[in-house]
């Protein structure tokens, strides 16, 4: 069952995937074991191939689609020909990030407007951008100040920590709104925060001094510097290092990159109109759980999701923060003014609910009229979860998981104020994607849950009955990585294998 | 004669590699170790065995013999067919992002962990080289 239990040489570890499975009998009793049926290879149509990893897709018309490769390419699929869109932003490529989802928007009739997600170099936009309220040019120009302010300090300051400056500009955003002086602000920040730690004199000497021949050098642009630089920028950072109030490896300059979300408008094979309408905050270089899926409710609403990005421990369960989060938008970008949180200092308002790992399968129950979702969890620790307002999934407080690497992160399965999961896998098999099917196109499977197996290589059909699964079935098995599922407006389930392509599911 | 010069030249390259390049070797892995757990463990996991069929091995890899080949393929990502210990593998490793600083960090501690052991140091200027 545990092929990686095989490697573990320690028996402790052993035990502690033995107890996590006897937890999770606890808590969902008897979870179904995964049924291999007779005929698992349902026949299927390729309606597109040559994909690497088909991400997104949406479709405008049964035979209109339009598909997201990871890599950064977005395809409409026309009567069959497939064809790339032009005027994407830029993407930033990186570890599990990159073009993500796509959605066709409710009205798309009337104003021919798509959503998609991607990772985005692009840094602090929420707090220049986006607003409770709507924005005054009086607002703005405030906040256009903290983004000059911002770039000042950038420029004197080239080998600042995105983190100190994040810190930096929570604590003084109003003055910077107000117009004083950035620099001035910034030492003294620095001052309060930071340079009492250094301890040693002697290190605090050095690394002025480095800094400012390094500054030097940057501003000689003399290209024969280069070698020099880089050790003076290395000795900097063997020094930096001793110190806890900065990151622990001085690769993670001021760079990386979150996810965000933004509306267009498509004309023929072109986007127009292109603007970002949500970017998470802060940017970070870690490669890890970027989401994300987009959906609409009926009330048009568009929910969203971002994963924790690669930092467990402070953006899951901090709603100031973004990662780890469902979000809650109306179709033009703005809040919903009954968003959970709307009225919650520092909290981000569009947040839905929190608490989450990595959701990258979403889809609008039409019957229940709510919002489900699977996120990746750690090892054992995959869910199926029902998305309510401002509710807390527990990541990473309570989870049925273990990390990857066979120890412990918490022994809490439950606890007051968290929700529990519909269902988890175990072991997990790598979700990605979700429908239902709910047309008559395959009377059995109909109302049942559809969700890939990046892991397995299969498609999952569950059947639900009063919130717990009772049945459990591959579809397609050994089909490749299966990143996602949907059901077409022709009723069909349509099914993105990465290397492969999109499958369109015969019934017999 | 001739061959001897040649033979001091390389040898002198690589000591004077060894001696200014700007990282040192154990920075370099230690840094590397970080790319790894972000970005490769999740499919050659953590003993760098990967999973057989699927994931190729890193451990004792024979792959590692090209460096070339291996910092390529990190770089631009690597698609198609390949053996490894004799194992057919046939799936897609998509481009990581990693600037070459990273790349070779991280290779640095491929060949140097799970029983992997090289006298090459990869340098950032190195992978700067591979070029597509």
């Amino acid at each position: 069952m545990y092929v990686y239990v095989k490697n573990l040489k320690n028996i402790f570890l052993t035990f502690v995937v033995i107890a996590t499975s006897t937890f999770s009998c606890n808590a969902q009793e008897n979870p179904p074991k995964i049924n291999t049926p007779a005929s698992t290879n349902y026949p299927y149509e390729i309606i597109v191939d040559s994909l690497d990893i088909p991400w997104g897709m949406s479709f405008i018309d049964e035979n209109d689609l339009l598909v997201t490769e990871k890599n950064g390419i977005l395809y409409r699929v026309k009567d069959g020909i497939k064809k790339k869109v032009r005027g994407l932003p830029p993407v930033y490529l990186r570890g599990q990030g990159g073009l993500l989802d796509i959605a066709v928007s409710p009205n798309y009739k009337k104003t021919r407007e798509i959503y998609f997600t991607m990772s985005s170099e692009i840094d602090a936009f929420n707090d220049i951008f986006l607003s409770n309220k709507s924005i005054s040019d009086e607002d703005l120009m405030k906040n256009l100040s903290i983004k000059r302010g911002v770039e000042i300090i950038r420029k004197e300051y080239p080998y600042i920590f995105s983190e100190t400056l994040n810190d930096f500009i929570e604590t003084f955003k109003d003055e910077l709104k107000n117009g004083y002086d950035p620099i001035e602000k910034f030492q003294l920040f620095l001052d309060v925060n930071y340079y009492p730690d250094i301890k040693d004199e002697k290190d605090f000497k050095e690394i002025s001094e480095l800094n400012s021949q390094i500054k030097k050098i940057e501003l000689s642009n003399d290209k024969n510097l280069y070698k020099e630089e880089k050790k003076l920028k290395n000795k900097l950072r063997s020094i930096q290092k001793k110190y806890s109030f900065l990151p622990q490896s001085g690769r993670r300059k001021a760079k990386g990159g979150h996810t965000a979300l933004y509306i267009s408008t498509l004309e023929g094979l072109e986007l127009k109109n292109t603007r970002m309408i949500y970017k998470g905050d802060f940017n970070t270089k870690k490669g890890q759980h970027w989401g994300s899926r987009i959906v609409f409710d009926q009330n048009n609403h568009l929910y969203f999701t971002i994963g924790d990005r690669g930092n467990r421990d402070v953006n899951p369960q901090d709603i100031s923060r973004d990662g780890g989060k469902v979000y809650r938008l109306n179709l033009d970008g703005s809040i919903p003014k009954d968003n959970p949180f709307i009225a919650k200092e520092n909290a981000r308002k569009a947040i839905y609910s929190y608490g989450h790992r990595n959701p990258q399968g979403m889809v609008f129950n039409k019957k229940t009229k709510e919002i489900w979702t699977n996120e990746h969890g750690p090892r054992g620790g995959d869910e199926i979860n029902i998305i309510k307002p401002g509710k807390n999934y527990g990541w990473p407080i309570i989870t049925y998981g273990i990390n990857y690497s066979g120890t412990m992160i918490t022994d809490k399965t439950e606890m007051d104020g968290m929700e529990q999961p519909l269902y988890f896998w175990v072991p997990s098999i790598a979700p990605s994607g979700m429908a239902f099917s709910t047309s008559n196109i395959y009377p059995k499977w109909k109302n049942s849950l559809f969700v890939g197996s990046l892991k397995f290589e299969y498609l999952e059909r569950l059947e639900i009955k009063n919130e717990k699964v009772i049945k459990r079935e591959k579809v397609l098995e050994s089909i490749g990585r299966v990143r996602n599922v949907k059901e077409g407006p022709d009723g069909y389930l349509y099914v993105a294998v990465e290397g492969k392509g999109i499958l369109k599911i015969k019934p017999y | 004669m001739k061959c001897f010069v040649i033979f001091y030249s390389v040898i002198l390259l690589k000591t004077s590699y060894a001696l200014f390049s700007e990282k040192p070797l154990e920075e370099s892995i230690l840094d590397g170790k970080e790319v790894y757990n972000d970005f490769c463990i999740q499919c050659h996991l953590v003993d760098g065995k990967g999973v057989r069929g699927i994931y190729p091995p890193l451990a004792k890899s024979d792959f590692l013999i090209d460096i070339n080949k291996t910092i390529h393929s990190i770089k631009y990502g690597l698609k198609g067919p390949i053996i490894v210990n004799g194992e057919k593998y046939n799936s897609i490793m998509v481009n990581q992002g990693l600037d070459d600083e990273e790349i070779s960090d991280v290779v640095n501690y491929i060949l140097n962990s799970w029983g992997n052991s090289s006298d090459e140091i990869i340098t950032e200027e190195i992978v700067a080289l591979i070029k597509k």
